[in-house]
């Protein structure tokens, strides 16, 4: 049993090897086509494909184009209830990037590990990935800041109405708040991803271990587990559109600091 | 974690491929599709309000249509009613004209019949007395020989008629 345990890595599942061209290096840096580029070509292609669905433009759509415009309309509701008109011009980042994430979710819990050989690869599981989308979102609020307000854009750390000797304690605070954001935003995903990868890793070994086991509890132990691989596969699918609403609306409401400025 | 231990190694090829893919995503898809599936939407919701705005305008034109209409049947109906009236006035007026004249002729023509009547009963009840007078001149001449003046007994008999 000892050995079956450490045949079965949860962590296995996040592990990056080369595809093709694993020697490919420019400037002495590794760009490789890993198991990860691939997902996200992945991600890009299937996203291609169900926005095609949308672009049959007609006045009475079908069930395909209503899915696409629902979700358009989702992102653009959500960029004006929380920045107003001025934010459209974000409409097409905060989609790609809720989009995106919402299908690299969605596809790393495709049940691909049926076909021998492969399984699938949640990109959004990486921090190389998250915190690259956290800092793109970072950056911009930034830019579009001091871009919009100039020095002005620091007044965002002292709230209306506060008194001066509370704006020592506070200004620091608000900065400290705001510098934490992209690292929050980053992990946020990551974590979220990681962690529920491994519980459905964690419970799914312990079916194999269950019978494998030469004991009567072994099989209980597989049955439980199997009912609580069920049971949190949809939870992950719930988190997998949570997190990426939950991004997409942080990104929104930082871009509103941005835009608006109290 | 594989996404720790393997950083090192991995994060030039995970930064440039993630940047890459969402660079196409957001150029081909945030902003190539995206902008024309907004526009279908919007293009609808258009067409919505001013498919609702026209058949709006259209209920308040017949909704006119049907006032103006019932305006012009009561003025019709109006004119109708008066045209009658006064048809009807005319005509009483007409036969209370004609059956005044009527009256009168046949009022005149009674008149004129009484005087007639009256005159024939007198002129008979002259004729009674003289025919009365020369009988009783005839009886008292042939009873008495007397001979009567015809003056006398006329105002004899008069006197005995009016008794």
């Amino acid at each position: 049993m000892a050995a079956e345990a450490s045949a079965i890595d949860p962590m296995a599942q996040f592990h990056i090897d080369p595809v093709i061209g694993s020697g490919w290096s420019v400037f002495g840096y590794n760009l490789a086509f890993t198991n990860s580029a691939a997902f996200m070509v992945i991600v890009l292609a299937v996203l291609w494909v169900f926005m095609l669905g949308g672009m049959r433009r007609q006045l009475v759509p079908g069930r395909w184009q209503v899915a696409v415009e629902s979700m358009t309309s989702f992102v653009s509701n959500m960029i004006d209830a929380n920045i107003g008109p001025k934010g459209k011009h974000f409409t097409p980042y905060v989609f790609s990037l809720f989009m995106f994430i919402l299908l690299a979710n969605f596809i790393g819990l495709f049940p691909l590990a049926i076909i021998p050989g492969l399984h699938a690869f949640t990109v959004t599981s990486h921090i190389t990935v998250t915190g690259v989308l956290a800092v793109m979102s970072f950056s911009i609020v930034l830019i579009v800041g001091f871009a919009k307000h100039g020095l002005k854009f620091f007044s965002l750390f002292a709230p209306h109405g506060t008194p001066w000797y509370l704006l020592i304690l506070i200004f620091p605070i608000e900065l400290v708040s705001f510098l934490v954001r992209p690292f929050s935003l980053g992990l946020r995903l990551f974590v979220a991803m990681t962690a529920g990868h491994i519980l459905l890793d964690v419970f799914a070994s312990f079916i194999i271990q269950g019978l494998h086991a030469n004991n009567a509890i072994g099989p209980v132990v597989s049955i439980l587990s199997f009912a609580m691989v069920i049971a949190v596969s949809a939870l992950e699918l719930l988190i997998a559109a949570i997190q990426a609403y939950v991004f997409a609306l942080l990104t929104s409401l930082y871009l509103n600091d941005a835009i608006n400025l109290h | 974690m594989p996404q720790i231990d393997q950083i090192s190694s991995i994060y030039a090829s995970q930064l440039v491929w993630l940047l890459l893919v969402f660079a196409i995503i957001y150029v081909v898809i945030g902003r190539g599709m995206l902008p024309k599936i907004e526009g279908t939407i919007h293009a609808r919701a258009d067409k919505v309000s001013g498919d609702l705005a026209a058949a709006e305008a259209a209920r308040d034109a017949a909704s006119q249509l049907d006032r103006d209409y019932h305006a012009e049947m009561d003025a019709a109906h109006h004119g109708a009613a008066g045209a009658i009236q006064k048809a009807k006035d005319e005509a009483v007026r007409d036969t209370e004209l004609k059956l005044r004249l009527a009256h009168d002729q046949i009022a005149e023509r009674m008149h004129h019949s009484e005087l007639a009547l009256a005159d024939a009963r007198a002129h008979a009840f002259g004729e009674i007395e003289n025919v009365a007078a020369d009988a009783v001149r005839d009886i008292v001449a042939r009873l008495s020989g007397a001979d009567v003046n015809e003056g006398d007994a006329l105002v004899a008999v008069r006197a005995s008629l009016a008794a």
